[in-house]
Parts: structure tokens; C-alpha cells; sequence
């Protein structure tokens, strides 16, 4: 029952610790999703973009309704648990939150740029820089 | 269930087929194909062409050297870590290349804040100041910016670079806000979509939120620009003369004057 890892347009790249947290047989898909790409009014040349890039990358790509066709694949075979890099993305989120009413899913989070404590929203740039800055500007 | 074709014989047949096949297009679409090619090989190669010192000292100007790395951050192809790794390579300290690792660190910013604040990215986070109130803002974006006939030439070119190539130099992306919310009053939101639906770098936090920055309803005023600050930073290719940007050929007290004249009223 090997693990399924959900790429979505959030993080194209093999580069991300998802891939170290599933099973090495584990099989990397993206959904293309016309309605997707439809609710977010993307033009050909941001669709046109992310097919070069995932042309570039050992992802399989399958066309149709995101959940729909996660779903199925999770069915077919016989899932235990679905991995995906962490998004802000609410149709992302929602998605996956579907999805963990049938399958365990588990959403592994992106390292951050620097280490600034997530506690406290900072409203503006600077406020969060001040934090930042040190570790950023170390060689 | 069948998985989609990815070898092609050819760059030219991978669009032909996405564009049969897959894309789905948009009202006001533009070129098909942006002026930046997505891949992993495409993305660690213009990784190498950085150059961050001149990022430095030339990043305002609209031919300064800015890296056209920000489609591949945007989605994950590269991170900001890869980007910092390969420009502290340039340098013997970091601090000589600060103002290019404080950009880097503004992309993370916005992403922290759509993770806390989801509902940051489409509302305004604080009243506008600009003496309006949000009604007072179209909620529909002109047909003349949309399709680049608007009476400002210096514009019209750059909304060109966004229709046609899917990448504008940041700084007319803060022209074209500030034109769209306060030259002719449309609600940030509707340039946000508007960018996101053509920006390749489109990002709901960095967008969104830059739209907000220069609407002011997330700083404390409205950024506002001149035609001497476009002929400043401008390449000769595009035409700044006064007689094709009347609009803004004022100074910066006159504009105020112009595009704000409640705000005194309001703050007094």
C-alpha cells in the first residue's frame, strides 16, 4: 500500500521534506484541474508556465476534478495515507480536509525562510525584519 | 485513469499540446505564452545569471538588474533558501547584498501573513486614507487599462509587459496599483485579480497584499508617483513625454491635491 504524495502548484520540486516523510515507493501526483485554474481566472501563460514546469519533473500528471481524482487514486491503491507540502491555498486546505474524513492525511510543513516565532502576526515588514534580519544576513 | 503526456519532441509541441489539451483560457487572455519559461533546469539557470550586488544599487530601474527568479519562488521550484545560498556566493559579507536577502524576506513575510490571516488577502485589512471610503471605488476595472489603451503611454507599455510577457518589473507594478486605486478610483481588488490573472509570479499574499500597501489599507498613506519619478527609473523605449502622460506630469503636492481632496478634511 504504497503512500501518495499530492503536489500542487504551491511547491513544484522535489526539494521539500514530504518527500523524505513518505515511503520511498510513494507515487508524487498533480491533478490538473481546468475548473481550477478557471476559479482563479489564470490566463494561458500561467497554465502554459506550470505544464513546462511539471514537464521537468518526475510528477505524474492526471487531468480532472482535484478531489475527484485524488479519491479514486487513494482507492485504487489502497492508500493509507496521503502527504502533501504544506499550503496557505483554502481550496488546498479544503481539499485535504475532505480527503481526511476517508484517508489519513498528513501535511508537512515547508522549513521556514527564518526561524521567527509564528505566535504573533507582525503587521508591518519591518517589525518582522528586526526578527529576521541577524539569522538571514549570517554566510 | 490515464496519465498526461510529458515528453514532447519538442519545446514547441509541449505548448501546442498544453494549449489544445489543457489550458483553459481567460476573457482578455494575452499572448499565450509568457516571457519566461517554467522548468526546473530553466529556474537553476537563471539561479546562476543572478547578480546581487547590481540588484543593490539598480533595482528601481525598469532595465536594473533584477534576478526574474520570482515565477519560480512563487511556486516552489526554487525556495528562498536556494536564492539566498546562491547570493551570499557573490559576496565576501552578506551585508554588502542586504537590500536583496530583505526582498527575499519580504516574499516570506507575505506567506506568514496569508497563513495567520487568510482573510487578509481579499478584505481591506484597515480603512483606506485617502479621505474615501471603499464605496467610493469602482469594483470593476476599466476596459481601456485592461486591453493597455489607457491615455498614459508610460503605462500602456507596461501594461504590455503584463498581457504579453506575464512579468512586470516591480516597480511599474506599483505604477500600475497606484494608477488603477488612485488615478482612477477602482477598488485594489479588481488590479489584484487583474495581476493574478496574468502575473506568471501571481501570488494571493505578495499581490494581494502589495495591492493593499500601495491602496493604503495596509500602510499609513497612499503611494502615490509622478511622471519625473517614471522618467527617473524609465528605459528610452518608452514614452514619457508630457503630452501622452498629461495625467501625471504634476507635482507631488499637486497631485495630492488633486486625487485626494478630502483627505485634509478628514485628517484635520
Amino acid at each position: 500500500m504504497p503512500d501518495l504524495i499530492w503536489i500542487h502548484e504551491d511547491f513544484l520540486s522535489e526539494n521539500h521534506p514530504v518527500f523524505k516523510k513518505a515511503g520511498t515507493d510513494a507515487t508524487s501526483v498533480f491533478i490538473w484541474d481546468k475548473n481550477y485554474f478557471k476559479s482563479r481566472e489564470y490566463s494561458t501563460k500561467r497554465q502554459v508556465f506550470l505544464f513546462e514546469t511539471l514537464c521537468s519533473l518526475p510528477f505524474d500528471i492526471y487531468e480532472g476534478d482535484t478531489l475527484d481524482i485524488l479519491k479514486k487514486l487513494a482507492t485504487k491503491d489502497k492508500t493509507e495515507t496521503l502527504y502533501m507540502p504544506e499550503t496557505p491555498n483554502p481550496v488546498f486546505q479544503e481539499i485535504a480536509k475532505t480527503l481526511a474524513q476517508d484517508i489519513s492525511v498528513e501535511i508537512i510543513e515547508t522549513p521556514p525562510f527564518a526561524d521567527v516565532p509564528m505566535d504573533k502576526t507582525y503587521k508591518r515588514f519591518f517589525q518582522y525584519w528586526k526578527k529576521a534580519k541577524k539569522q538571514l544576513l549570517k554566510a | 485513469m490515464k496519465t498526461v503526456q510529458k515528453d514532447f519532441s519538442s519545446h514547441k509541441d509541449l505548448v501546442t499540446f498544453a494549449l489544445q489539451n489543457l489550458c483553459v483560457s481567460v476573457k482578455n487572455n494575452g499572448a499565450d505564452v509568457g516571457a519566461i519559461k517554467g522548468g526546473r533546469e530553466e529556474a537553476l539557470k537563471a539561479l546562476k545569471d543572478i547578480k546581487p550586488k547590481d540588484y543593490v544599487s539598480t533595482r528601481n530601474f525598469i532595465d536594473g538588474a533584477v534576478t526574474w527568479l520570482s515565477p519560480y519562488i512563487r511556486h516552489g521550484i526554487l525556495t528562498l533558501e536556494d536564492v539566498r545560498q546562491e547570493a551570499l556566493t557573490h559576496v565576501d559579507t552578506p551585508e554588502k547584498i542586504e537590500k536583496f536577502i530583505q526582498e527575499l524576506a519580504w516574499r516570506e513575510f507575505w506567506q506568514r501573513l496569508y497563513v495567520q490571516q487568510p482573510d487578509y488577502i481579499w478584505n481591506n485589512i484597515e480603512d483606506y486614507k485617502t479621505g474615501l471610503s471603499h464605496d467610493d471605488y469602482a469594483d470593476e476595472l476599466q476596459e481601456d487599462i485592461r486591453k493597455g489603451e489607457t491615455p498614459v503611454a508610460c503605462l500602456n507599455h507596461f501594461i504590455g509587459n503584463l498581457i504579453n510577457d506575464g512579468y512586470v518589473h516591480n516597480h511599474a507594478r506599483m505604477y500600475l496599483a497606484s494608477y488603477v486605486v488612485h488615478f482612477r478610483r477602482v477598488k485594489w481588488q479588481a488590479g489584484a485579480q487583474w495581476f493574478l490573472t496574468h502575473l506568471l509570479d501571481g501570488d494571493p499574499a505578495s499581490n494581494n497584499l502589495s495591492w493593499q500597501w500601495v491602496a493604503s489599507t495596509f500602510s499609513n498613506k497612499p503611494y502615490i508617483f509622478n511622471l519625473d519619478n517614471v522618467r527617473k527609473y524609465a528605459t528610452d523605449d518608452i514614452d514619457t513625454s508630457s503630452e501622452n502622460n498629461e495625467v501625471l506630469d504634476y507635482s507631488y503636492d499637486e497631485l495630492n491635491e488633486r486625487l485626494f481632496p478630502k483627505k485634509g478634511q478628514i485628517n484635520a
